[in-house]
């Protein structure tokens, strides 16, 4: 019952929380100097009619309206996910444009954090369990070093070895041109090719940060009385590993974890780039590059709401694994 | 106070443990020799750093790094005879532990696991000792009753417990697979004092009732001589008198730092301004003095008598005894 009740004001607090994005999402551009219309006016230096400035304004909702009418109208395209048509990809829909690129930023660096934390993770566990051994030696300061690179100087290098030199590894794109994309076998092994090594790279970088924050996490609660309680108890090692020490020490990981999550859509732009990978990192870059503000104000919204929504998937995965976080009777 | 011939529950013979220092290593226990019996209640006071909760750890041969067993036996008689215990195999110290011996440790927050039911941590023992699913619930709702917790205890988490409350729930851990004998190392330090009191009459209560032996270690030397039959004083490592709480009521106490450390408290029907404390400070395990380690700061001490360069020897009369050269001598 409490936990319905909680999970019911955490999900208000998100709600007001969207909201007061989307209205700045609204206003900000607003109060920039220029208007996409201008700025696209303005690139056809003369070429059109002033009557075209008008109907590209129109076209963009930036009639003159009343600011506050402009306000609610915006709200109610937002709602029904109506951004408006994109410049870049004219005439598609803003939100089909961005829900394209959605899927395939989901997929791979979506399922690469969500790789890195668990393998990562994992790692750090056995690296505190068995301190000062061989695992928890060598990994940290290798996996740490990897991690001081430049991400796009490592990527492009891997893209460079193992995608160009030894052709291991398809160079772009999310799946082979002349596959039509359908649940077949030889389509979803085609893209999983595709997503290898722009993951793998996304793994090899994050990894380290994933081993390191467990393992210390896990070494502090090692030093607990609990845990020395838990091995007078004559619980075997394994009981005590995970029940009583990792099940602890993972909670300031699932919170970062959800923070990795919610940075997925806006941090994926430079494995995007350097992988040519059609997602939505790739079209914040085009968008930007081709001053395409309708699909940049519909990326920012996505991204605020998946921010939103990685910690309100924290909130209860929390509550699941840290009862201290549910509010009291 | 009943006289008690019969084996002890746990003989703790010479016990040795070493700190390992980049300084080279630290004597913290050094030949400590301790009997505990059925159904009774030793209290075990000294000053900080006297070697008191490492004592209680290597006789649970749970002493962690930088801690290091140099010597001397545990010996714990139960259903299989007398075995040592530091002796014993991983696998059976893993089965003795908790079921023969069992252990309260300080801080009663720190000891529970913050996100697993107190009913899922008092199960995971009994799993742990092979005691049939049958009984889980049943023995849960004994112990919850035994420590006098209202039922539905056993389904809270720690943090929605009371810092008293949560000391029940550990010591019901504790005994929950009924052990010959219980440590317990400064149960109350945290608790106010009216709470401090209920928990060590629980204690004494459930003690007499399931006929397990305690030693109890703390600070409050008052409260220890309250509820305890037998009081064992350490210092710099050494045992420097086991008596019994009567003798000590009676200021029998033998060795100069019992007395001193009884100085040290107010008592209720006693004078204020009678309070003292004991001179100096304590012993430094780095260098130790020599001879008695109580000299530097004992009033008694003579040099006629050996106490600035042996080692007192062990003065045992029936169960109790003291280590002190002068202990003999008239004042």
């Amino acid at each position: 019952m409490s936990v319905l009740r909680f999970l019911a004001s955490r999900l208000g607090f998100y709600a007001i929380a969207a909201f007061v994005a989307l209205t700045i999402n609204f206003f900000l551009p607003r109060l920039l100097p220029g208007d996409p219309a201008t700025a696209i006016f303005g690139r056809f230096q003369g070429k059109l009619q002033p009557e075209a400035l008008e109907a590209l304004k129109e076209a963009f909702g930036l009639a003159d309206a009343p600011l506050f009418e402009q306000y609610f109208t915006y709200l109610g395209h937002v709602l029904t996910g109506d951004f408006g048509p994109s410049v870049s990809h004219f005439p598609e829909p803003v939100s089909a444009v961005i829900g394209q690129g959605l899927l395939w930023t989901v997929l791979l660096v979506g399922l690469a954090v969500v790789i890195s934390f668990i393998i990562g993770t994992a790692l750090g566990v056995f690296a505190a369990w068995r301190r000062g051994g061989r695992l928890d030696r060598w990994l940290p300061p290798i996996l740490a070093l990897v991690g001081a690179f430049p991400y796009f100087w490592l990527a492009m290098l891997m893209l460079y070895i193992f995608g160009f030199e030894l052709g291991w590894f398809p160079v772009r794109h999310a799946h082979s041109d002349h596959l039509e994309p359908a649940w077949t076998l030889t389509f979803i092994g085609d893209v999983l090719a595709h997503a290898a090594l722009p993951a793998l790279s996304v793994i090899i970088v994050s990894l380290g940060g994933w081993l390191l924050s467990m393992r210390n996490s896990m070494i502090a609660v090692l030093g607990d009385e609990s845990i020395a309680l838990a091995r007078m108890k004559g619980l075997s090692p394994r009981k005590v590993m995970w029940r009583y020490a990792a099940r602890n020490a993972i909670i300031p990981n699932v919170t970062s974890f959800g923070m990795a999550l919610g940075f997925v859509l806006g941090g994926s732009l430079l494995t995007e780039v350097v992988f040519g990978y059609p997602g939505t990192g790739y079209l914040m870059l085009e968008a930007i590059q081709s001053q395409d503000y309708p699909l940049m104000q519909g990326l920012f919204l996505a991204i605020t709401l998946a921010v939103l929504a990685a910690n309100f998937l924290v909130d209860i995965a929390l509550i699941f694994i840290d009862p201290r976080t549910r509010i009291r009777r | 106070m009943s006289t008690k011939t019969r084996t002890p529950v746990m003989a703790i013979r010479n016990l040795v443990v070493d700190y390992v220092t980049q300084e080279g290593p630290l004597r913290v226990v050094d030949g400590v020799s301790l009997d505990v019996h059925a159904g009774e209640l030793l209290g075990l006071a000294g000053e900080s750093g006297s070697g008191k909760s490492t004592l209680a750890l290597a006789a649970m041969r749970a002493l962690g790094a930088p801690g290091v067993i140099r010597g001397g036996e545990v010996l714990l008689s139960g259903d299989n005879g007398v075995e040592d215990l530091l002796r014993m195999s991983p696998a059976r110290l893993q089965e003795v532990r908790w079921s023969d011996v069992a252990m309260v440790v300080q801080s009663a927050m720190g000891a529970l696991n913050p996100v697993l039911k107190v009913r899922d941590q008092i199960i995971d023992a009994l799993v742990a000792h092979g005691v049939p699913k049958a009984r889980h619930a049943p023995r849960v709702a004994e112990l919850m009753q035994s420590v006098s917790l209202p039922p539905e205890t056993a389904d809270a988490y720690p943090h929605q417990l009371s810092g008293g409350m949560r000391q029940r729930v550990v010591i019901a851990m504790a005994i929950a697979l009924r052990p010959r004998l219980l440590w317990m190392d400064e149960p109350t330090t945290a608790l106010d004092v009216i709470v401090e009191r209920e928990i060590l009459e629980l204690v004494a209560e459930l003690s007499r009732k399931e006929g397990f032996g305690v030693v109890l270690i703390t600070h409050d030397l008052p409260r220890m001589l309250e509820v305890c039959d037998t009081v064992a004083i350490m210092y710099g490592g050494r045992l420097a008198e086991l008596a019994t709480v009567d003798v000590i009521h009676r200021g029998g106490a033998r060795h100069p730092y019992t007395s001193g450390l009884m100085a040290a408290f107010p008592s209720l029907h006693g004078d204020e301004s009678a309070l003292q404390a004991i001179p100096g400070d304590a012993v430094s395990l780095r260098q130790p003095p020599t001879g008695c380690r109580f000299h530097p700061r004992c009033a008694r001490a003579q040099a006629s008598s050996g106490c600035m360069d042996r080692t007192p020897p062990w003065r045992q009369t029936n169960r109790l005894g003291v280590a002190c050269h002068r202990a003999d001598e008239p004042e």
